[in-house]
């Protein structure tokens, strides 16, 4: 199936205490070999707090974006995601404006909500997940929400239940900058305008990093991408139906299916099979430990129950995530078996490799992007 | 004499991003190439009316405009502070800083836009005394996650870390980080920033209080539009106050610098034509009351009379607050400012209104080819 669009992260050697000016390095020849690879875009995520290694990431994917990104004078750049309740929603509006005016709209605007509660409630108390999921969303979702009228809107004002813009109280006092598109009458303040204005019209494309039918729902009742990770097929298959639906609702038309969704996946190629999973099993159980992750009831919430077997729970967590096409692990014919299977039987068209497997070097991580290059890009692209 | 810069905005122009983005990149590498040492970066939010044009995040912008170049320095003049989360803003300067391989230096500001920096955060208005508070915290809390592979603080606004978080994984316990029952006791910021243990800082002051200030926290202070006598005030205020701190008597001029408005044409006939609508139309849209602005920028002592009728353009000139002429000229004003106050480090800001790209690139041209040799 041609026409499918490949992303990727850069490898952060997660669980490592690997030296910032060699990852540096390391990233940026990624990214020139991405570049000259045949991928579309590049994807950061956001981690802070890293002390133990675990998650290590950039703690800001904008100002590491904007780094990497001058690598290529073609690629789009990404968050997956900017952690929103770890940001103020008028900071990350100018931010994500000024990258695109950088990059001369190359940018795609990620927003994830968090998932390390520990690092979120350093930046804002009403963030902690523990507390109630309910208020978590809402606040995640006014912080969107303002971002996204500030990036679109040339003044914008905005009431909710977190935040208010513009602050009330200000009166300008100098009539050289009185502008009614800003000013009252009498000069109080009424309208934001946010500056630079993003260079993609009316704004970089949103993407909500969710795992749920209900939050894909969400995304594309507002003109949102969304893309998952951690679903299996099954259930990419009820979060794009959700998406397309509620997509096409607001739109008054049958949006196509596979537009404005994308899936990342954990992936890894050597030149032969077992030598791929020789490389990254040990790596992807140790993930999953550090993760904290349930096996039994993550197993559940990741399948829907008809792609369930007897013996799934009995497997470890490598091999469970292989077989259920949840990472993409192999030589380059068995990992384009495996997307064959996921685009075929999801119908998506944009595929985000996630390179971070525990315990790799870094030229197993070139090698493995350039076996994709050479033998899967080609092909599906 | 270290020679610094700061890029052109078309300061309340309506200018198109996409240009800007060039001019800016190609100035830095004019920079590179004329020996300047490093860049500063000015940070204005809401600038919809094209007043004050400069970038929200000096951060960022700092990030692209660097990789114009492998030697110059970065710097923000300066972070607002209110306007930022004290983790957010020593997290991104530490990644800089290793993305640069310690090239940044650390500027810092309380703000002088209270339309902006009130969006942000209430508690920074400057109509209340609070704000001062505010901004003191903040910059301890930056330096503390520097300085401290453990941060904890306890203050007014801030508390790190966050009461309450148990960690249940024992994989992720730390008796840095972790009490023995697992509670989060401390939070450690990374990446670590590149230089040992941390940039450079330099507060953007212009009184002597705050300069002393300045070198209580054992940073350094970067002014703007003081005169070369209010500049020695400041100076020895701080000199003081680092000598105390150190408990031995510290080199004066030590981590010090002088900002100003520069603008460099073949004649000084030329350069003054250029320069003064543009100065005297930035005076105005800040508003300021000229006659008390005055005596707060000059001293007693070098107040003249006549000095309240000259208009702003004039006034700053005769008082080397800004430099502008010809290559000759704009000599004779850095040599007073060195042989009367003892500047070690002057940065040049280009935002005089009204300029063209050719004009700035021309200036600094005449900059990098017949000041910074002479100087540096």
């Amino acid at each position: 199936m041609p026409g499918i669009r490949f992303d990727s992260t850069p490898y952060y050697h997660v669980g490592e205490d690997y030296s910032w000016r060699t990852l540096v390095k390391e990233m940026r020849e990624e990214v020139r070999l991405m570049d000259q690879g045949g991928f579309t875009g590049l994807w950061l995520a956001e981690h802070h707090f890293a002390w133990d290694g675990w998650y290590r990431a950039p703690t800001d994917p904008i100002l590491v974006g904007a780094d990497l990104i001058a690598e290529s004078d073609r690629m789009r750049v990404g968050q997956c995601g900017a952690i929103l309740p770890d940001w103020n929603p008028i900071r990350v509006a100018e931010d994500i404006a000024l990258l695109d005016q950088l990059t001369r709209g190359r940018v795609d605007f990620g927003a994830g909500r968090g998932i390390n509660t520990r690092s979120t409630i350093q930046f804002s108390r009403e963030a902690d997940r523990r507390l109630d999921p309910a208020h978590n969303r809402a606040l995640f979702r006014e912080i969107l929400e303002i971002a996204v009228a500030a990036l679109e809107k040339e003044s914008f004002s905005y009431k909710g239940e977190f935040f208010t813009y513009p602050s009330p109280g200000w009166h300008e006092t100098n009539k050289l900058v009185r502008d009614p598109r800003y000013h009252a009458q009498d000069g109080e303040l009424i309208a934001l305008g946010v500056t630079p204005r993003p260079y993609q019209k009316p704004r970089p494309p949103v993407y909500v990093m969710a795992e749920s039918a209900g939050s894909f729902g969400y995304a594309g009742s507002k003109g949102y991408n969304a893309m998952c990770a951690s679903l299996s097929k099954g259930r990419i298959n009820e979060a794009f139906a959700a998406h397309n639906q509620a997509a096409s609702g607001r739109l008054g038309y049958k949006l196509p299916s596979g537009e404005g969704v994308a899936v990342m996946r954990p992936t890894f190629l050597a030149e032969t099979y077992e030598e791929a999973v020789q490389a990254v099993r040990p790596g992807a159980n140790r993930l999953a430990a550090w993760s904290s992750v349930n096996p039994h009831k993550a197993r559940l919430a990741t399948l829907t129950e008809e792609e369930m077997d007897d013996d799934d729970f009995d497997s470890d967590w490598f091999e469970f995530q292989l077989k259920h096409d949840l990472i993409m692990v192999g030589s380059p014919d068995s990992v384009s078996e495996q997307i064959e299977r996921i685009t075929s039987q999801t119908g998506c068209k944009h595929i985000a490799l996630f390179l971070n497997f525990p315990g790799l070097s870094f030229q197993q991580v070139m090698k493995s992007l350039s076996l994709f290059s050479e033998h899967i890009i080609p092909r599906f692209a | 004499m270290r020679f610094d810069s700061t890029p052109y905005y078309h300061v309340g122009e309506d200018y198109d991003w996409e240009i800007l983005v060039d001019e800016m990149r190609e100035e830095v590498r004019l920079m590179d190439q004329g020996g300047f040492t490093g860049i500063w970066l000015a940070e204005h939010h809401f600038h919809w009316d094209g007043w004050y044009r400069a970038s929200p995040n000096p951060i960022l912008l700092g990030t692209d405009l660097i990789g114009e170049s492998d030697r110059l320095r970065v710097g923000q003049c300066g972070a607002i502070l209110p306007d930022w989360n004290p983790l957010r803003v020593a997290e991104d300067i530490a990644l800089l800083d290793q993305l640069t391989r310690g090239r940044v230096d650390f500027g810092v500001a309380r703000g002088i836009n209270n339309r902006a920096t009130i969006q942000f955060r209430q508690e920074a208005d400057r109509r209340n005394e609070e704000h001062r508070a505010l901004f003191n915290e903040t910059l301890e809390v930056i330096l503390s996650a520097w300085r401290d592979e453990a941060l904890t603080y306890q203050g007014e606004y801030f508390n790190y870390p966050a009461p309450g978080w148990k960690e249940t994984n024992p994989l992720g316990l730390d008796p840095r980080f972790h009490n023995d029952d697992g509670e989060l006791k401390a939070l450690g910021v990374t990446p670590r920033p590149f230089q040992k243990p941390h940039p450079p800082v330099f507060n953007m002051v212009e009184s002597a209080g705050s300069h002393a200030y300045s070198a209580k926290m054992g940073i350094g202070a970067m002014c703007f539009s003081i005169s070369h006598g209010r500049i020695k005030d400041a100076w020895r205020a701080y000199n003081n106050a680092a000598s105390d701190a150190a408990g031995q008597d510290m080199p004066y001029g030590q981590n010090l610098a002088v900002m100003r408005p520069t603008y460099i044409a073949d004649t000084h006939e030329q350069a003054v034509a250029d320069a003064r609508e543009g100065t005297n139309l930035l005076a105005s849209w800040i508003a300021t009351d000229p006659d008390k602005v005055r005596k707060i920028m000059v001293s007693e002592e070098e107040l003249e009379e006549g000095d309240l009728d000259l208009d702003w353009f004039d006034f700053q000139l005769k008082h080397d607050l800004i430099l502008v002429g010809s290559p000759e000229t704009v000599s004779e004003q850095i040599e007073r400012l060195e042989s009367e106050t003892g500047c070690p480090h002057l940065a040049f800001f280009l935002n005089i209104p009204l300029l063209s790209f050719r004009q700035v690139m021309h200036s600094l041209e005449l900059a990098a080819t017949r000041i910074i040799p002479p100087f540096s």
